[in-house]
């Protein structure tokens, strides 16, 4: 039982570790035919010089600026405050791409 | 006679039971559950790929209003009294309220080059919330005025 009990901060500490390791990392969603695209990225690692990390960055950077010169529109999605971004911030952690509409 | 609809009620109750902490906490539908065992086709799979990022954009009770009552309405921020109503899951009209009675709607899609380009209903409905929520003036720039249709 008191095993049990002295086991429940380690658990907290490491899912509070994995909640710090999500935050870091970017989503960019593109929606699409097959659902949504879905590339990510870790800015702290491509910061530090990962070679990989800065190669998702600049993978993302490319398909956002692609999809906005189609005429889509991004939104940083992070939290319910949503926002319009005019360009790619590797520091946000989730933009949905929403494709060009037209009136119907 | 009574042990049937006892049968019946019980069964609603249960269902009912599960439908609504479904609803405010499960980001796939129960028949993209089903299909998460079953396979599925690519387009039932685009669908359920796309319920689940319309689920990430939604409040609990969001997510319960759109399986009850099949809308989600989100208040305007220039004209205020007004209210857009978003249909979901296939509609591309998104309706006007104005201080609580149906005025108009407006109606946009996505613009279509290719097959690539025809989104699965969720996607769609995604869209409408967050260009109503977010860019509201390009909504109005963009959409078509129609005039309201009972559904």
């Amino acid at each position: 039982m008191g095993r049990k009990f002295l086991s429940v901060p380690a658990i907290s500490s490491k899912r509070m570790l994995i909640s710090q390791e999500v935050k870091i990392v970017g989503a960019l969603k593109v929606m699409s035919a097959s659902g949504h695209r879905t590339v990510t990225w870790n800015n702290r690692k491509a910061e530090a010089g990962d070679p990989e990390a800065q190669a998702a960055v600049s993978e993302a950077e490319r398909i956002f600026d692609e999809q906005k010169k189609r005429g889509a529109t991004a939104f940083d999605t992070t939290t319910r405050e949503s926002r319009v971004l005019d360009r790619f911030d590797p520091q946000v952690e989730r933009i949905t791409v929403v494709p060009r509409l037209t009136g119907g | 006679m009574i042990e049937v609809l006892l049968f019946l009620a019980n069964t609603f109750l249960a269902l009912l039971a599960f439908e609504i902490p479904y609803c405010l906490f499960a980001r796939t539908s129960v028949s993209g559950l089903f299909r998460k065992i079953t396979g599925g086709t690519p387009e039932s799979r685009a669908y359920d790929k796309a319920y689940g990022l319309l689920m990430e954009h939604l409040s609990p009770f969001e997510r319960l209003r759109l399986r009850a009552l099949g809308n989600i309405k989100v208040p305007s921020k220039k004209e205020a009294g007004n209210t857009y109503v978003i249909s979901g899951p296939s509609s591309y009209m998104v309706k006007v309220l104005v201080k609580g009675k149906p005025s108009h709607a407006f109606c946009i899609v996505p613009e279509y080059r290719s097959e690539s380009d025809i989104l699965p209903d969720p996607d769609m409905v995604l869209c409408q919330l967050l260009m109503t929520r977010h860019n509201e003036r390009k909504f109005l720039e963009t959409a078509n005025r129609q005039i309201w249709e009972a559904a």
